[in-house]
């Protein structure tokens, strides 16, 4: 039997590098506090914000594992915006959900076997290929919206919109913010307790280590890409489900705020670092200052002002935390 | 013995003049410039019915996208040493809607130094962060853009800000035709490109630039003060920004805070082509003018094809693709499947 390589390192969890290891459940908690007492009947929108986090969400999953190995994905948003055209045209063609589930899942699963493709086996710097990337996928679901929507066909258009909207006994409970949840705790699995999760962190921490202890460090880099494109078919979906059509701005900005989730939830850009419960708290730091300010009816703009201001802050505070260790 | 013969004697470069010119910058981009030029001039006729006519071209190219290729030579420095600034788009955008109120009050030249010194100051925080406080600079400067896109809504008030009673030298600066050939800004783009050239390879601070991409450590040893360095590139990068939007201000006349979105991935890109590596380290002035040719001619040659803009934007994204693939390869040798 092969022993199992661990990428972490082992021993007792001591208070201070709990703080420092989830830091991002003290944001969210405090942001929430903070929210509770500033804002009238906050209580009354706070399910938004899981609601709206369940797309988001799988994204920034999805871009998590990439960059714990190390790469990036800024061609994310338009992935999940091919993958809500294509299941709108599986579902007026078939008329069955779960067909189109599966159709925006490994048209997703292709793109990130595409981006893999040009980043670890030809070597293109991922930065680079997936800007490059981007203009195909923008091109690819702009084609089919044409500067609109694409509407699902009348009979089908309750069904999907359920499963975004209907509630199953408490509010904030969807079909789609289960999904979210699902993939969030088989995401943790692999990470936690699969040899491929913790190659993904010996990749992200040191390729040259892990080729040396014979891990194939392109097929797992590979891999992650495959998975980052999967997720953001299911995405995709949800996205499509959420208005029962595919609009053309869907993949807009999406990447930009996907990375912001992951770097608020502490994955580092230099890979080897992160975890999916971290991300989660970085989905709610950045769905709750959204919901707030679109509830306080503050426009769009500050939104983005906002959330980089807050990226920077985050970046320092980080930065900062680990200069002391030195 | 004469002084002369001591000196040591360069070895004959026993390369073929074919491989050297392949080892230059940008080289693939350059030949992928020719072949897509040539495919122009022979399939427009065919699939369009219009002829494409290079001279008039090459000059429409330069001159639309003039303001493009100043930042592009600006963020090579910052590229050289490894950092990044994505910030450029909304800086520009920013810029725009600040350098018609500039004009308005101080006039032409007062446009022209207030740009650079407003430009060189947002250059100046991104450096700050990024070299002083040793923050990511991918991250950092993506956060910056999305913090000088909306303080340049919120600065326009979402609305458009308009050139009273333009000068003639201003209009000049932006639209004027040197003997009725060469455009102004073709000319105010040349210059920047000779000046941050002359910057990069001649002078001890473009080598150190160089010294701090390939290798940031080492550099530090020797001496460098990579973070003053660092900071540096971020400020002319900026500066270029503010000449930039002056130049589009005295072309197009008003600002508009949706134009520039997005245009840091076509000045990266056109970056990238011209044979900057992302790593640092490598990478010219020279270079970069010419990936930023490649860049203006596709979407030119587009659209004289007749490409809808989605075809357009699928079409460049994968001609986009192979050319970094084969730049990568051409380093390589072709093992597509066996990396290391």
């Amino acid at each position: 039997m092969e022993e199992k390589v661990m990428a972490r390192p082992l021993g007792k969890p001591n208070g201070k590098k709990l703080l420092s290891d989830y830091s991002s459940v003290l944001i969210v908690a405090v942001l929430w506090v903070i929210c509770f007492i500033a804002i009238n009947r906050f209580g009354k929108s706070f399910y938004q914000i899981f609601r709206e986090a369940s797309a988001y969400g799988l994204i920034a999953i999805g871009l998590s594992v990439v960059m714990i190995t190390g790469n990036i994905d800024l061609s994310v948003g338009y992935q999940a915006g091919v993958c809500a055209v294509v299941s709108i045209m599986t579902i007026n063609a078939t008329g069955s959900i779960p067909l189109a589930v599966i159709a925006a899942i490994v048209v997703g699963g292709v793109f990130g076997l595409v981006n893999g493709t040009v980043v670890t086996r030809i070597g293109v710097s991922p930065l680079i290929a997936t800007i490059a990337m981007n203009y195909i996928y923008k091109g690819l679901s702009y084609a089919k919206t044409k500067d609109g929507s694409l509407q699902a066909d009348s009979d089908y258009k309750d069904a999907l919109k359920n499963i975004y909207s209907n509630s199953l006994g408490v509010k904030v409970l969807t079909v789609s913010v289960i999904v979210l949840v699902v993939m969030l705790v088989l995401f943790f699995f692999i990470q936690k307790k699969t040899d491929f999760g913790n190659s993904l962190y010996i990749v992200g921490d040191n390729i040259e280590a892990g080729r040396f202890a014979g891990i194939k460090v392109d097929n797992v880099a590979h891999m992650a890409y495959i998975l980052c494109g999967a997720c953001c078919g299911l995405a995709g979906f949800l996205m499509a489900s959420k208005d029962g059509a595919a609009l053309y701005t869907q993949g807009d900005g999406k990447d930009t705020f996907a990375i912001s989730c992951c770097v608020i939830g502490g994955v580092a850009m230099t890979g080897g670092k992160g975890n999916m419960f971290n991300v989660l708290m970085g989905v709610l730091v950045m769905r709750t200052i959204t919901t707030v300010l679109s509830v306080k009816g503050v426009s769009s703009t500050y939104t983005d002002l906002i959330s980089g201001a807050l990226l920077i802050v985050v970046l320092i505070v980080d930065s900062l935390s680990h200069r002391d260790k030195k | 013995m004469s002084e002369k013969k001591n000196t040591v004697s360069v070895a004959k470069d026993p390369r073929s003049p074919w491989t050297k010119f392949l080892s230059l910058n940008g080289s693939g981009v350059f030949l992928a410039l020719v072949v897509w030029v040539i495919f122009l001039v022979i399939f427009c006729p065919i699939i369009n019915n219009v002829t494409f006519d290079v001279g008039t071209n090459i000059i429409s190219v330069f001159k639309q996208q003039a303001y493009l290729g100043v930042i592009a030579a600006g963020l090579t420095l910052v590229m050289i040493t490894g950092n990044i600034d994505l910030s450029v788009g909304s800086m520009l955008t920013l810029m725009t809607c600040i350098v018609p109120d500039l004009y308005n009050s101080m006039g032409f030249a007062g446009a022209l130094i207030g740009g650079l010194v407003i430009g060189g100051l947002f250059g100046l925080v991104n450096g700050a962060l990024v070299a002083g406080l040793g923050l990511n600079a991918f991250i950092t400067t993506i956060a910056m853009g999305c913090v000088y896109g909306s303080l340049a809504i919120i600065y326009s008030e979402g609305g458009y800000k308009v050139v009273q009673n333009a000068s003639s030298a201003f209009n000049f600066f932006g639209k004027g035709m040197i003997g009725g050939i060469i455009p102004a800004s073709v000319i105010t783009l040349a210059i920047v490109v000779v000046v941050l050239a002359f910057l990069l390879n001649r002078t001890v601070f473009g080598q150190r630039l160089y010294a701090i991409g390939a290798n940031p450590t080492a550099a530090r040893f020797s001496g460098v003060r990579s973070r003053r360095d660092l900071a540096l590139t971020y400020v002319i990068t900026g500066m270029m920004v503010g000449l930039s939007a002056v130049m589009t201000i005295a072309n197009v006349g008003n600002s508009n805070p949706q134009a520039a979105s997005g245009k840091e991935m076509d000045i990266v890109l056109a970056v990238v082509l011209g044979g900057t590596s992302v790593m640092g380290g490598k990478g010219s002035v020279w270079g970069t003018a010419i990936g930023f040719a490649f860049i203006g001619f596709l979407s030119n040659g587009f659209t004289a094809l007749g490409l809808s803009q989605y075809a357009q934007w699928v079409i460049t994204g994968i001609i986009l693709v192979a050319a970094l693939s084969a730049d990568v390869l051409k380093d390589k040798g072709v093992k597509l499947w066996k990396r290391k």
